[in-house]
């Protein structure tokens, strides 16, 4: 793929992307206003419990666009044309044998996300999570889509298969990436702990279990590989 | 850091692509290094110093240790 390609390539995706989630979301939130007016609630406290039912799909919609916008930004420098070949051929990626089972899990996801929300449309019970598998059946539909059209450069599939990274994803690239990755996941974390679970605990009186568990598991985690790589290296 | 990456370069009338091409990175680093935003690893810095035969100390350099050898002076 060489630059234009790619450039017009990235401005497309991130407006389809931007203007798909900005969809749901404004058809989330109104439609469930829509709901809370009909049941006799004022324009305010409509909208108030619209946005308090949606809080966790918008924030996992939002981080979930930060990242893919991330992705996207990415793109340039990955499609970035080489002029060397690759140091060694060993290590190598065979990229139809990664291509075939990643495609393979994103059509059986789809078929899942597709039966699940058909169920719930048809029996009117449709959930604010739905939305969730909404967002990710459209993530992986493009990146099944992706991975069947285009076949990475042979220095991007020696990259992915060896420990020698090249020029197309050199060592600058790599510690952006872990950057960007750990500053989603800050913000991420961040905002579900001093936004989410004391708006949920302060406003409702509850205390949102799910939210703090994953909060816990997420830190646990990030102790976990964090002595893991300090044995390591 | 600073680095005296570009002024070599410029002696040695090479292209930013032509050196990440040798040391096989993007030019993006190369850029980067030339204005001081990035760091380069070890690695990187022993093969920079390689393709203009110097050694690394006189290619890279902490800011601190100029402004302490020019208040001795």
């Amino acid at each position: 793929m060489n630059k234009p390609e790619a450039n017009r390539l990235e401005r497309l995706a991130k407006l389809v992307y931007t203007l798909t989630l900005l969809g749901m979301l404004v058809y989330g939130v109104t439609w469930r206003a829509l709901q809370a007016r009909q049941k006799g609630m004022g324009a305010l406290q409509a909208l108030e419990s619209a946005i308090h039912l949606d809080v966790y799909v918008v924030m996992t919609l939002a981080a979930v666009a930060l990242g893919m916008f991330l992705c996207l930004s990415f793109l340039r420098r990955f499609s970035e044309t080489p002029t060397t070949s690759p140091p060694v051929e060993k290590g190598r990626t065979r990229w139809r044998r990664l291509r075939v089972p990643a495609i393979v899990i994103a059509v059986l996801y789809a078929f899942e996300s597709a039966w699940r929300l058909a169920k719930h449309a048809s029996t009117g019970s449709w959930h604010s999570e739905d939305w969730l598998y909404l967002a990710g059946a459209a993530l992986l539909a493009v990146v099944a889509i992706g991975l069947w059209m285009w076949e990475p450069s042979p220095e991007e599939l020696h990259d992915m298969g060896s420990e020698h990274p090249s020029r197309v994803n050199d060592e600058r690239t790599q510690r952006v990436q872990e950057k960007a990755s750990l500053t989603t996941l800050r913000l991420f974390l961040l905002f579900l702990m001093f936004v989410g679970i004391p708006y949920e605990a302060i406003v409702y009186g509850r205390w949102p279990v799910i939210t703090m568990a994953l909060v816990v598991i997420l830190g646990i985690i990030q102790q976990s590989t964090r002595s893991y790589w300090n044995r390591r290296l | 850091m600073l680095n005296r990456l570009k002024v070599l370069r410029s002696e040695y009338g090479m292209t930013q692509e032509e050196v990440a091409d040798r040391v096989g990175v993007s030019r993006q680093t190369i850029i980067s290094i030339e204005s001081g935003r990035y760091n380069p690893s070890i690695i990187l810095a022993y093969k920079l110093s390689c393709l203009f035969s110097i050694s690394i100390e006189d290619m890279f350099c902490i800011s601190e240790h100029i402004e302490s050898e020019d208040n001795d002076e």
